[in-house]
This record gives C-alpha cells, structure tokens and sequence, in this order.
C-alpha cells in the first residue's frame, strides 16, 4: 500500500503516534483504489466522501460489496451500477464503521444477485461487463459472491472489506484470493440496509488481511456483548481438524491427496487431534442447506423468475426452491435447531475449534469452473461451496484463512468453525495461526504472487 | 410421496412419514407440473425435464440421510411454527449465552 501499514492495528499505532497524516494517507489510498478496477475490473462505483478526522481509525480505506445501502444510494447487486434513491439510508454496519473514521472507498462487484460461487461479468466503473481478475494470478478463479471485495483487499489497496455469505460468498472469495474471510454467527450483525438473498441464511461478513483486522471491524459492527470472551492463551486451545479421506473415489468428501498431506502436517505441527471420515451431521445439514436457500431464492425473485428475467443461476435455484415440496422446507426449518445441537454437542463440546478444509482441490483456473468452457469441470465447480454451505444452515461461526501454499504456490485455506458467539476465539486461535506463518505484518499482498513457492 | 398431496402448508403442520420418501420420476413430474400451475409459471419441456430430474435426486438425497434417525425428536420439538427468531434463540442457548432483544 506504497509506504502505508499493511494491517489496521500497525495503522492505528501510527495515527495514534503522529506518524500519518489520516488525509494524506486518505488521499494515497483513494488514488490506489481508483487504479484498481482498471487492472482487476471489480469496482462498482467510488465514493468521494472524506473521513471523520481525530478519531482512531481515520483515513484507513475499506469498501463494500455493492449490496449494502449508502445514503441515497441503492447498490446495484451486481446487476447493474447502483442508482439514485431518495429513500436509501446507510446500511447499519458501514455507518459504525464511518463513525469511528474508515474511509469507505466504494462498492465492489458481485456475482448477480449474489447468487454464485464463482465471479461473474458485471458492470463496474470502468468496464462493462468483464469478470474481475484474481489479483494473484489472472489465471485463478476469483470466488463468488463477494468477489470484488475479496479482490480489493488481495491486492493491499484497502485494509477490509464487507461481504455477505449465505452459503460461503465470502469464505470462498477469500479462499481464492489468499486473505481472511469471516462468516459470524446468524444473527450477530444486523441486516438493515443490506439486500437479501436468503434471510434466514445471509449474514454480513468480513474480509482482511489479519486476523486481528477482522476482530477490529467485528467489534465494531456489532455490540462488544454479543461475543464472548475468547482464551487467550491459546496453547489451552482444543482444537480437531477433519481430514476427509483421500483416494477414496465413491465418497463426496474426497480431499485432492496434495492437500490432504498439507492439512495433515498443519495439524501435526500444531499438535490438533485429526479427525478421518465422515463429519457426522454435516451431510444433512448441507442437503438442508440446499432446501433452504432453494426455497428463499424462490421467494426472494419470484417477479424475475415468472417474468424470464431473472439471471440463469437465480432461474436454477429458484425454480427448484418453487416445486420443491413445501414440507421439505417446513422440516428443514423446524429441525434447525436439533441439527445445530446434535452438531455442537458431537464437534464443539470437547473442542474449542473445529478445523475443515476449505477446498478439496487446488485454487481452480477460470476456465475450470466457468459453464461454457472447453476446460470446465462440474466436480471443481461444486465443490466450492462443498465445506461452506452446512455451516450456514448451522448458523455457526467460520473464519476462512490461509496455511500454506500448495506445490504450484497456490494458497490453501483452512476452515475454523466455533460455538454460536464465539466468534473471538476463532480469530485468536487463527491470530496465533498467522503469527507462526506470516510473522508479525498479516498477509503481505505480495506472498501468494505467482511464481513464489 | 403421493402425487396428489395437497402442496397447502398449515403452521401447526407437521412433516408425514411420506415426506422424506423417494420421489420417483412419474410422480415427480406430476408434483412440479402441480406447483408450476399453482404458482403460474410457464416454463418450456426441457426445463421441466431437468427439474424433475433435481428433485429426484434430491429426494433420494434426503432419504439417504437418514431423517428418520430424528425426525421423531424434531417434530415432538417443534410442533409450533418455526421462524429464524426461534433459531437464533437456540444458537444463543448453544453458546449458553442470552442475546439482548434488538436481536434480528
């Protein structure tokens, strides 16, 4: 971020210390962001609003996925540019954010409706229609739906970023960009002025590139009494990783074996108890996931599906969820509850954390995941939201983050699922994770550059 | 399943024994051709094809998860109609901890 801190916390130490400028440093980053959507084709709109001064965090950048509402503004939803609206107010997350002096930069591109897991061409300032570009390596799939927000802080010009995720959209983005990705728990943050998807699934979350930057803007979207206290020493930690079985060719959890070796020597160097197999309680709650967000999808674009309108991912899922059996929905709501038990009390009773993979194969080329391609694979395209999906119908806390790089330097991800409200001990554990692999200064932009090993 | 069900949900409904049962695909067909007409939607043959074949599948998916397992407790648990209020509430039991009533 050309002389700027890589990380909030090393930001506020030089505010607080007079060695930046808030307006100077405010005007640098706007000028990195503007550059941006040239290059990586993932801005929606800038916003030329200038920060709160005197207060802790001012000046530092951050943006949002182009689905939260600004004032006057109602964001675009990766359908089209954001549009004048008399009625818009700030969405409630941001308007914190803006209070303790972020600088929020603009919106960012989505995949339409924020309804894929994989990027998808929408408009943005300077180009029509193109897919934004992984800042890592062109040739890598940027993740949906929150793709412009995970692409805008790989790439250093803003410290964080909103998203949302219902079924991964922004644990799978932050996976394939190499940064943090926080889903919290349903309920935790307030929804207003943010558009829905999926109510009873969405939630609004956060992308950095530290943990202790994730637990910065998490205290600030939401109220300090909601989270609980985490351990601090984190050696006291218990902590199981699931390693689903490689070379098992029937079962739907088969990890690629590159990355089960690499999630194994994880846990054995941070001394976790590995768990082979199945993930008991998972599967149901993946199938029940799949009915729940079929369903709301139906509900949520309904007009645009009876008026041929809506886009082909939408028109998918929605179709479903409208001839889907309405008992199925019914049961699957009902039984919420009871799964969630059955799978803290099996996982998360004994354990502070449970470790998952966030991907059974290496970071995925554009042209692996997208319909229409020569080189497309539907295995590689499902799978993306293979390990994420269950949690949202949980409603469980996850913090997605980087471990190592695979043997074609691709970043491999991790993961952390925690009890209900438990938020802070994941980004303790996951702090302490960054501090033994990444050192002191969060993920540098230039780490997982192509071509390092 | 039974084609003929009524599609009809009543919030003190709860889910029968046939509900999780594999649809096969002649019902199936019925069952969409029966919520597409309910809903209005026109929708060409290829795409009602397709959609039947998902809900098939789905529906085998669902019995090979073993719902019977709990289904029981569930719906013994849940005999009132279900809202993500209620399950909010229950994450905040599971963290043994109590939200404060701003809650979403």
């Amino acid at each position: 971020m050309n002389d700027l801190p890589n990380t909030l916390s090393q930001y506020h130490e030089a505010i607080k210390n007079n060695q930046l400028n808030p307006i100077l440093a405010f005007k640098l980053q706007r000028e990195n962001f503007q550059n941006l959507d040239k290059s990586n084709h993932c801005i929606v709109d800038f916003y030329d609003t200038l920060p709160l001064t005197n207060q802790p965090y001012s000046g530092a950048a951050l943006a949002h996925k182009d689905i939260f509402e600004q004032p006057q503004r109602s964001p675009g939803v990766g359908l089209r540019r954001g549009l004048y609206s008399k009625r818009s107010k700030q969405a409630v997350s941001l308007q914190r954010l803006a209070n303790i002096g972020f600088a929020d930069l603009g919106a960012l591109s989505l995949t339409p409706n924020a309804c894929s897991s994989v990027a998808q061409a929408t408009p943005t300032v300077t180009n029509t229609d193109q897919i934004c570009i992984n800042p890592l390596n062109p040739k890598w799939a940027v993740g949906g739906s929150s793709s412009g927000s995970a692409v805008a802080v790989a790439s250093g010009t803003v410290f964080g970023s909103l998203g949302t995720d219902t079924a991964g959209s922004v644990r799978i983005p932050a996976f394939t960009c190499g940064i943090f990705g926080l889903k919290p728990t349903q309920g935790l943050i307030r929804k207003q002025g943010v558009t829905a998807l999926c109510p009873s699934l969405d939630t609004t979350g956060i992308l950095t590139r530290s943990a202790r930057d994730v637990d910065i803007m998490l205290e600030v979207i939401t109220s300090r009494n909601r989270l609980v206290a985490p351990q601090l020493r984190t050696e006291s930690y218990r902590v199981t990783g699931w390693v689903p079985l490689a070379n098992k060719p029937d079962s739907s959890n088969q990890l690629d074996e590159h990355i089960a070796q690499i999630l194994h020597k994880f846990h054995q160097y941070l001394g976790h108890t590995i768990k082979e197999g199945e993930l008991e309680w998972e599967a149901c709650a993946t199938q029940l996931q799949s009915i729940v967000m079929n369903d709301e999808v139906g509900k949520t674009h309904i007009k645009s599906i009876k008026h041929n309108t809506a886009n082909s991912v939408v028109r998918e899922l929605g179709l479903l969820g409208l001839v889907q059996p309405v008992e199925w929905y019914t049961y699957a709501q009902a039984a919420r509850s009871h799964y969630l038990k059955q799978f803290v009390q099996t996982h998360l009773q004994d354990n502070d954390i449970l470790i998952t993979p966030t991907y059974a194969y290496s970071i995925p080329d554009v042209d692996e995941v997208s319909v229409g391609s020569d080189q497309f694979q539907a295995h590689k395209r499902l799978a993306l939201h293979r390990y994420t999906s269950f949690v949202n119908y949980l409603g469980l806390p996850a913090l997605v983050m980087p471990i190592a790089k695979d043997a074609s330097g691709k970043p491999v991800s991790i993961q952390l699922i925690g009890k209900p409200f438990h938020e802070r001990t994941l980004i303790t554990y996951a702090a302490h994770i960054e501090k033994l692999i990444f050192g002191d200064d969060g993920i540098l932009p230039t780490y997982f550059l192509s071509g390092h090993q | 399943m039974k084609a003929s069900a009524s599609n009809k949900h009543s919030p003190q409904s709860t889910p029968k024994a046939w509900v999780f049962t594999a649809l096969s695909p002649a019902n199936a067909e019925l069952w969409v051709l029966k919520a597409l007409s309910q809903e209005k939607l026109e929708i060409i043959r290829p795409e009602i094809n397709r959609l039947v074949k998902r809900l098939v599948w789905a529906s085998k998916g669902l019995h090979e998860t073993q719902f019977d397992l709990v289904k029981a407790q569930v719906i013994t648990a849940n005999k009132a109609n279900h809202s993500n209020r209620t399950f909010i509430q229950s994450l905040a039991q599971e963290s043994g901890k109590l939200l404060s009533k701003n809650n979403e």
